[in-house]
């Protein structure tokens, strides 16, 4: 009998639990309409008293920057909102997806032949080709951006045929963060000759602290180290390159000596211990906590000297240098490439709108410098006028060593091909690095990947 | 001496059962020790550190940038009318399988039980192409559709194992006694398939209750998106804040797991059933 009650008790609360999540869900669906991810902006109809003859437009706006509280994603959003408000009539709608959900769905849209209107892309061709190839991007007026002040070189990753499919927003590079007071401890320098670099990753060896942190298990900052240790060893960028285009072959002696290069250095433990299974945050908190002295990451870590989760005295020492030069190759020599920007879908109703609003995005007093003021990394347009001299002491060193470079490598390898490349290079050098083939081995990995996609 | 050696058992067992029991309740301590720490505290030397300052804007945040609320709904509103529907529907459908004799019966069974080797990955295009069409996307219908029709082979496969179990005599005496089809469904197998009916809603609710493949596909509004979506919101492409993380992914656990206390009895129950056939 008692048993019969609580039953009746257990299916009575599932029935109110299912009666409430149906009314609230209700509720959600109806206010559909208002954008609901930020700050309360003004709804169209409350502002529209000027202009009311413009037909009301709906844009949808995809982007892979899913956090739209800090940062760049809410630079994006902010952009959009005040765009809203200028124009009443558009609407956008924000989809925000994390990096691999958002590009599995990029080929669930691409395969339905329904792109949203603007979305995000990369400039890189393991990404954008197969959308190029299709004839999925449209293509976009390169004189009305003529003037928004985008740096040399930066649209080159989104154009074909003469042509530009996609806007850059950003400069990608990688640098050496480095701890200041953990070398000042030591009686150390930052290492500028990779020579130095050596020497500075046995002192701290001899002490038991960790040289650099890397995320080695996400896979893709090693070939791009590789890119830099080659270039180091040759004095060219453009070695790898010819690989990839089969001037040359991987099993060439450079590019053996460069992986050979790369297996002493990680045999001298230059790299955290467990480097190779440490994610970002990890290898991003290692070195935060103090704990390892260097840190091997690109220039979108500026925010790591103002970022609370970490303790003062780390935040006032945290500095970066160039990648150490060698005989042949300057510091100045950069591994920097443009990565993120936007497109807008061929098949948009609107094509018109959305590269309006594009070219009011790139304006260079709102992107560029909104995300230089949100210490969200370094924009592909020259921000120079922007800098107020208030930015902290490692933004400033960031700032000097990208308006010093001389040359630039470019997309890095990993990017440069299919997806399938992307797995098999990346799977290489990991290989690689816990000895599971040799330098040999792993260049003629590198050459059976690449010739599959010459 | 019996009484002592007895005593002395026992003590063992329950060392033994409280180790075990912290293995299994460790996980979740760690979880909800992780959700008060700084995103900065993470992956540190030490395994379990204690926050020197808990951390409850981890919650706040998850409320407010996360959207906890909105999607903790959504996501009640899709599992339970998804484990719901596919109760009733498998109950039905195992009673016209096992109790029914009908033309084709065979190869409709197996028909619907070749649904358990299909992998979710391989309907995704095919449904959104088609919910595409139909105009049906961005509706919380085009996730409750295909979770059902996932949930149907493996709850059939329970339930039919189950009904097997039950003598027939009971539906021949409720047949004389002048009860229908629907009645004897409903008012003798349903109360006595309890069990078989908490372990395919406890396996269903923990399935789809985690779901994120299909809500990523078929969902566009941010007002439609269900709970694993929070944890998204909290990643970017180069950075991380865990401890928000490690708040909504509290949140998402405490229902399965009150979910898996309130039925464990029947759940035990239910699956021993099965087991002892025959």
């Amino acid at each position: 009998m008692k048993n019969k009650k609580t039953n009746w008790a257990m299916l009575l609360l599932v029935c109110t639990m299912l009666f409430l999540a149906a009314c609230s869900n209700n509720g959600g669906t109806s206010t559909n309409n208002g954008d609901k991810n930020a700050a309360p902006t003004p709804t169209p109809a409350e502002s529209t008293t000027k202009d009311p003859e413009p037909e009301q437009i709906t844009l949808k706006f995809f982007t892979a920057l899913a956090d739209r509280a800090n940062g760049l994603g809410k630079v994006e959003q902010d952009i959009i909102d005040q765009y809203m408000v200028e124009f009443p009539n558009v609407k956008i709608e924000v989809e925000a997806l994390q990096d691999e959900p958002y590009k599995a769905k990029v080929k669930v849209y691409s395969s339905t032949n329904d792109l949203p209107d603007i979305m995000q892309v990369w400039g890189q061709p393991s990404f954008i080709q197969p959308l190029l190839d299709n004839n999925l991007l449209a293509s976009l007026d390169e004189s009305s951006f003529k003037d928004l002040d985008f740096v040399e070189g930066s649209f080159d990753g989104f154009a074909k045929d003469g042509k530009i499919y996609g806007v850059p927003r950003g400069a990608d590079y990688l640098v050496l963060y480095y701890n200041k007071k953990m070398f000042a401890d030591n009686n150390l320098t930052a290492p500028t000759t990779t020579e130095e670099l050596n020497n500075v990753i046995a002192t701290f060896r001899g002490k038991n602290i960790n040289p650099i942190a890397i995320n080695g298990m996400d896979g893709w900052t090693l070939p791009i180290w590789y890119d830099y240790v080659l270039q180091r060893q040759t004095g060219t960028f453009d070695t790898m390159d010819q690989g990839l285009r089969g001037e040359k072959s991987f099993t060439d002696e450079e590019f053996v000596k460069g992986a050979q290069a790369m297996l002493d250095f990680a045999n001298a433990k230059g790299f955290a211990d467990g480097y190779l299974t440490a994610d970002y945050g990890a290898a991003r908190n290692l070195f935060g906590q103090e704990q390892s002295a260097m840190y091997l990451m690109g220039n979108w870590e500026a925010s790591l000297a103002t970022d609370e989760n970490f303790s003062e005295d780390f935040r006032n020492n945290v500095a970066a240098v160039p990648y150490p030069a060698s005989d042949v190759a300057p510091a100045s020599n950069l591994a920097s490439w443009y990565g993120g920007g936007y497109s807008i879908a061929e098949n948009s109703k609107h094509k018109e709108e959305a590269s309006k609003f594009l070219n009011y995005m790139f304006q260079p007093d709102r992107w560029a410098k909104m995300i230089w003021e949100a210490d969200a990394g370094t924009p592909a347009q020259k921000f120079e006028q922007f800098l107020t001299g208030n930015e902290t002491a490692l933004q400033k060193e960031l700032v000097q060593i990208f308006n010093t470079a001389t040359s630039s490598s470019g997309t890095p390898i990993h990017d440069s091909a299919t997806d399938e490349f992307k797995q098999t290079v990346m799977d290489a050098h990991q290989s690689l690095l816990v000895g599971k083939i040799t330098p040999v081995q792993f260049a003629q990995a590198l050459e059976d990947a690449a010739s599959k996609t010459r | 001496m019996d009484t002592t050696m007895r005593r002395g058992s026992k003590i063992i067992l329950f060392v033994v059962m409280s180790a075990i029991a912290l293995i299994q309740i460790f996980p979740l301590i760690w979880l909800i020790n992780f959700s008060f720490l700084k995103s900065g505290d993470f992956f540190g030397s030490s395994f379990l550190k204690w926050p020197e300052a808990f951390q409850w804007k981890n919650y706040a945040d998850a409320f407010s940038n996360g959207r906890v609320p909105t999607y903790f709904m959504n996501s009640l509103f899709v599992t339970l009318t998804t484990v719901i529907v596919s109760a009733v529907l498998a109950l039905m459908m195992s009673y016209a399988f096992t109790r029914m004799n009908w033309k084709l019966k065979g190869p409709t069974m197996n028909f619907i039980m070749l649904g358990m080797i299909i992998p979710i990955h391989a309907t995704l295009l095919p449904n959104f192409i088609m919910f595409n069409k139909l105009n049906m996307l961005d509706h919380l219908g085009t996730l409750i559709i295909p979770y059902i029709a996932f949930s149907i082979p493996i709850s059939m496969f329970i339930m039919t194992g189950f009904l097997e179990t039950i003598p027939r005599v009971i539906e021949e005496s409720a047949i004389i006694d002048g009860a229908g089809v629907f009645t004897i469904l409903f008012r003798i197998i349903l109360p006595m398939t309890k069990p078989a009916i908490a372990t395919v809603s406890v396996l269903n609710f923990i399935t789809w209750w985690n779901e994120f493949i299909m809500a990523n596909t078929f969902l566009v509004s941010e007002d439609l998106k269900t709970l694993p979506f929070s944890i998204m919101k909290f990643t970017g492409q180069y950075s991380s804040n865990y401890g928000a993380q490690f708040a909504v992914m509290t949140c998402i656990a405490i229902p399965s797991i009150l979910f898996y206390l309130l039925f464990t009895e029947q759940l035990t129950k239910g699956i021993t059933a099965g087991a002892v056939k025959g």
